[in-house]
């Protein structure tokens, strides 16, 4: 590691869920956090989003209520709907640093109900990735 | 808030935190759901830090930044393809956003350097590590 390699991502990111785990176990009627649950699609209705559905443990659910959607982006989009390939087919053999969630989930849920998208082109490439790790 | 509704989060990177956590200031109640078995997403990896405009550390250290200063450098580099309000949004609320990480959640940010693209110095991090990455840098 080289001397200017640092943490801070991670603290900062760690400080934020320790802090909701705390709220969570101290009021779990205040908040909750559901993981291995894959959001499919937004529920919209009469043109206004007003819940989720989602998989986990084989079956669907819902959770309704106003979406905040914060699902990243979709540099590791190598799935059959590929937003990577659609955009920038030309980059989608390049290794990526994104973890194998970024599939661009949240922005084709938009599009699924006739939303729209800006800069979908706009895909990152650097030249100081570790690669083959 | 609406109504008293659970507002729903979905991801729980950096970006799904922060929103969970405004929510829940705001007096609002929140179910965050995450696709995968951990949290953090891509915000747990190695980075330079968080940039902010106008903060407490900036000023401790003497760096005339604002959040103009930080706006034009943004407009700078996105030439024709800024999109104003938004860019307006990143760069006004990053030295809020620094502080509200530092102050809340207790976060050392207090190093700033200065980073490529940037005028001033404004990307900020802090000294402390994990004890397990110290422990982990010292034997190698």
């Amino acid at each position: 590691m080289t001397q200017n390699t640092n943490l801070i991502q991670m603290t900062i990111t760690m400080a934020l869920m320790i802090k909701l785990e705390d709220i969570c176990k101290a009021s779990p009627d205040r908040a909750q956090v559901i993981s291995k649950a894959n959001v499919k699609a937004l529920v919209y209705e009469n043109g206004a989003v007003i819940g989720v559905e989602y998989e986990k443990g084989g079956s669907r659910h819902k959770a309704m209520g106003p979406v905040v959607l914060a699902t990243g982006g979709y540099a590791a989009d190598f799935t059959p709907d590929s937003l990577l390939k659609k955009y920038r087919p030309e980059i989608y053999d390049l290794p990526t640093t994104n973890g194998d969630h970024c599939t661009g989930d949240g922005i084709k849920m938009v599009l699924a109900i006739g939303g729209n998208t800006i800069h979908m082109d706009k895909v990152q490439v650097h030249p100081t990735g570790l690669v083959g790790t | 808030m609406v109504d008293g509704q659970t507002v729903i989060v979905v991801g729980g990177g950096l970006a799904g935190l922060s929103a969970a956590h405004t929510i829940l200031e705001r007096g609002g109640r929140v179910v965050l759901l995450d696709k995968c078995a951990f949290l953090g997403g891509n915000s747990t990896k190695a980075t330079s830090g968080i940039n902010g405009a106008g903060t407490r550390a900036q000023a401790k250290l003497g760096i005339p930044d604002t959040s103009e200063i930080f706006f034009q450098d943004s407009a700078k580099s996105a030439r024709s393809e800024l999109i104003p309000e938004l860019t307006r949004v990143l760069t006004y609320e990053s030295g809020s956003a620094v502080e509200w990480v530092s102050d809340k959640f207790g976060v050392d940010l207090s190093l700033v350097s200065r980073l490529g693209g940037h005028s001033q110095p404004r990307t900020h991090r802090g000294k402390e590590q994990f004890p397990g990455v110290r422990v982990l840098r010292e034997r190698v």
